[in-house]
């Protein structure tokens, strides 16, 4: 079995501090079906809860309450299936490019000369070639995501859940290392649940996006996205324009306030 | 951009400068006399007399022979006290504010409870090093392992890992520079304390040896041993940056701790 599907069933989560004077509610009635092989992005504002319930599907974190289910078993703890990519830079600096893409194989008691061939793969697959013998400090904020990504790769994961992993980079290298994604995703298979705040990742990436409320956070609305690989806005400009604008509208927030990433308009300068 | 200067001017830089304090070791011994100020070549000829009499030699073993084992218990507790109390929050913030506060002690007035404690000989010279130099290492250790990304502790959790896995494969290799710094300035302190007993009660040793050529207003002798305290003081830390440098393959917050203390 390649792939795990993912049920969310009734979610919430409510922060309280030891004297429970003070709380805070994070995720409300998350109610969501992932397919097995889906490739799923959770977008919403700064602090609506997508990193919490992303480590409550980790097995990190424990709802308050409702479930979550893979492959119909509730999650209690960590599934050996399921990987995570940290959206802050995981890769360990003691550790070269290869020795921390087999960091869990090493961990899981698996000998050198087994994991080799699957640390190789990895790194061919994030386009790391040439860069085993590296460590992260020589490498681009860029490259560190990719050898976190290979990290995950080598383990074989059924879920591949992925944190903002792209937040630190600048729009050029996001999109790179997007459509790199989606040729990982592919080879893969794997069930891809996408933690963004921006627009356009989520369009570039996901076949569903789930926009998330404000805290607490709701599911406010689905979108499926019918949009040809790559994604392009030169390509079918009129469907773009048009899934963006109900992403947009879903948010209920300006694109100037809401997204980094969106173009802004520049008052013209005149030209000496 | 301005172009980092190279080793090569650097060194050379270095060497100038040693020469300049010799130039001015030798104007200053011309112009106060030899008796207050005795030039390099007397220093240097009183440094063979002393190894060829045996007695600088044999201060120097007793001195080693106090710092070393200082020392390595100093490395231990403090290290071993130091993830102890990073990675339980709580004991480490009970406790905080009394390590520091023993740490800002002039731990020299503490000396003699150590005396009386552990009378005149090795044993009170090796309990005041060991005092003299644990808390760097301790307080560095602890702080780099309660500043731990938290970001590598959810690596290990959504491992699985089990707790000696992740302080083996995470915590410390994530501590070990800070811990290198914290060895540095440990031996650094450990040979301070030592002489600083040495000088304050005892009958062997460099510290010893400073105090009675003081006292004899034998500035040669003085002169010596601060020579030959320096040359130790000196070749160790260089040791201890060369450990430095290859446990932290250019990590910037490495650099910035070394600089820092
Ligand atoms: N451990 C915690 N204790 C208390 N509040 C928390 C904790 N973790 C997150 N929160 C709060 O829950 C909300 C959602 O956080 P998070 O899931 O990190 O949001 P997002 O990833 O969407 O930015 C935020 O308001 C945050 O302050
Ligand atoms: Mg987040």
């Amino acid at each position: 079995m390649v792939s795990m599907q993912l049920t969310f069933q009734r979610v919430s989560k409510i922060f309280s501090n030891r004297l429970g004077n003070d709380s805070v509610a994070a995720l409300e009635d998350i109610d969501l079906r992932i397919a097995s092989g889906e490739f799923v992005a959770i977008l919403g504002p700064s602090g609506c809860g997508k990193s919490t319930l992303l480590e409550i599907v980790a097995g990190l974190q424990a709802p308050t309450s409702g479930e979550v289910l893979l492959d119909g078993e509730p999650v209690h703890s960590p599934h050996p299936r399921v990987s995570v990519v940290f959206q802050e830079d995981s890769t360990f600096p003691w550790r070269t490019v290869a020795e921390n893409a087999a960091f869990g194989l090493e961990m899981r008691g698996v000998r050198k000369a087994e994991r080799d061939g699957a640390v190789a793969h990895a790194i061919e697959l994030v386009g790391l070639c040439g860069f085993e013998g590296h460590y992260p400090h020589q490498l681009s904020g860029g490259m560190r995501q990719r050898v976190a990504i290979a990290r995950t790769l080598v383990m074989n994961p059924a879920v591949l859940l992925m944190d903002e992993p792209f937040g630190a980079l600048d729009e050029q290298t996001r999109f790179v290392i997007g459509e790199e994604l989606l040729r990982i995703w592919d080879a893969t298979r794997c069930t891809i649940f996408f933690v963004t705040h921006s627009l356009h990742e989520a369009v570039q990436l996901a076949d569903r996006i789930v926009v998330l409320s404000a805290r607490p956070g709701r599911i406010k609305s689905i979108f499926e996205n019918r949009l040809s690989r790559p994604r392009v806005e030169a390509k079918d400009p009129q469907t773009y324009a048009v899934l963006m604008a109900s992403l947009r509208e879903a948010i209920g927030l300006t694109s100037a306030v809401f997204d980094p990433d969106a173009p802004r308009v520049r008052p013209a300068r005149a030209e000496a | 951009m301005s172009h980092a200067p190279s080793t090569v001017t650097i060194v050379t830089a270095r060497v100038a400068f040693v020469a300049l304090l010799l130039a001015l070791w030798i104007i200053g011994s011309s112009a106060y006399g030899s008796a207050v100020l005795p030039s390099p070549l007397e220093v240097v000829a009183t440094i063979l007399q002393g190894f060829r009499e045996g007695w600088l030699i044999h201060a120097t073993l007793v001195t080693l022979s106090e710092v070393l084992p200082a020392f390595a218990i100093a490395a231990i507790v403090g290290a071993g006290l130091g993830i102890a109390l990073g990675l339980a929050r709580f004991w480490g913030d009970v406790l905080e504010p009394m390590v520091l506060g023993v740490y800002s002690i002039p731990k020299i007035t503490l000396y003699p409870i150590f005396l009386v404690l552990f009378k005149l000989g090795l044993a009170s010279k090796v309990a005041f090093g060991f005092f003299h130099g644990v808390f760097p290492i301790e307080i560095l250790t602890q702080g780099a392992t309660s500043t731990i990304s938290p970001t590598y502790l959810k690596v290990a959790r959504t491992l699985n890992l089990t707790p000696w896995q992740t302080a083996a494969h995470v915590v410390i290799p994530a501590i070990v520079p800070a811990m290198a710094v914290g060895l540095r300035l440990a031996f650094s302190l450990t040979f301070i304390g030592v002489i600083l007993a040495e000088m304050s009660a005892s009958r062997a040793g460099l510290g010893f040896l400073l105090n009675a050529a003081d006292s004899t207003f034998d500035s040669r002798r003085t002169l010596a041993v601060i020579v030959i305290l320096a040359i130790i003081g000196i070749g160790t830390n260089l040791v201890f940056y060369a450990l430095e440098r290859r446990v932290s393959p250019a990590r910037p917050e490495a650099r910035q701790a070394t600089l820092a203390m």
